[in-house]
């Protein structure tokens, strides 16, 4: 039995605070939030992706049920899609109900995938993406986090 | 040129040991665990992964809001704050209450590169919690850190 090795690691951050952030999300509208290269190089290789996303909103008048669909795509923002996954909340609906203040989440996910045979050989982009569905509003407020690292 | 892994350190806090439960009232930053990692060169990359379990229950106005913050070279202010996170729920309001305690588990990940004035130290990497809502929520735990410094 031979040893695993740490082919590849990579990583892109965006820290709360950065001027890149809040960005306010449009309904139905998917965006790109980061990307990373990682270098695959075997057949057998396993890519592993983790992501970290800090958003929020705030119940003001209209029901607010943002949901928010985080995408991992492979090659370019409108790549295949390799990994979904939904993060979601209540905030409050009329028309008494509600703090009525900002309220923050943090979505963090894992994707472990083997590489596509085109993909080996080559340092292969994987994209973060994002895209509001659901009722009321969202930000992206920070920090967002890629992670990526390829075994092997 | 492959990757390795430099250091590995954790720190876990299981359900009712230690200082757990606490329950947790706005204005105070508390800490919740550090780790210490070697750093040794100018490209090492730090990774932290951190995952809290906490409750809260609704008693009144009750918005829990977690500011969950890692803190290099120190486990309080002034230490620098490298990574910062909230999480936070909705209840639900005064007259919907009572309702049994509702639990959560909040988790990230936090990376960054090392700076020359880290390398040859043993870094230290501090988890906290503030909690910046309305009213009281529990740390229940579990709360782990994990670090590692790759090459």
């Amino acid at each position: 039995m031979s040893l695993l090795q740490l082919i590849d690691y990579s990583f892109q951050e965006v820290p709360f605070g950065s001027p890149a952030l809040p960005i306010i999300l449009t309904q139905g509208q998917e965006i790109s939030l980061t990307s990373i290269f990682l270098h695959i190089i075997a057949a057998d290789n396993k890519v592993e992706l983790r992501g970290t996303v800090g958003w929020n909103g705030q119940f003001l008048i209209n029901t607010e049920m943002p949901k928010l669909v985080f995408r991992l795509r492979r090659s370019s923002a409108a790549g295949p899609i390799v990994y979904q996954t939904t993060d979601s909340a209540f905030m409050g609906a009329p028309p008494d109900q509600g703090p009525y203040i900002v309220l923050d989440y943090t979505c963090s996910f894992v994707h472990t995938e083997s590489p596509d045979p085109s993909t080996i050989g080559t340092f292969q982009q994987y994209f973060l993406t994002v895209q509001l569905t659901g009722f009321g509003t969202a930000n992206i407020a920070g920090p967002i986090n890629l992670t990526g690292m390829v075994v092997g | 040129m492959t990757v390795t892994i430099n250091d590995y350190q954790y720190q876990e806090v299981a359900v009712g040991t230690g200082s757990l439960p606490f329950t947790i009232s706005p204005g105070t930053e508390v800490l919740l665990t550090s780790i210490f990692l070697q750093i040794n060169s100018l490209n090492n990359r730090i990774e932290l992964k951190a995952t809290i379990g906490w409750e809260a229950v609704l008693n009144g106005n009750t918005v829990p809001k977690l500011l969950f913050r890692i803190r290099r070279g120190g486990t309080g202010a002034p230490a620098p704050v490298v990574f910062q996170t909230t999480d936070s729920v909705f209840l639900g309001t005064p007259q919907e209450a009572p309702w049994p305690a509702l639990d959560f588990t909040t988790s990230f990940e936090h990376t960054e590169t090392a700076t020359q004035s880290l390398v040859g130290t043993f870094t230290q990497y501090a988890l906290t919690v503030e909690h910046i809502g309305q009213n009281v929520a529990t740390i229940t735990g579990p709360v782990h850190l994990d670090g590692i410094v790759y090459l």
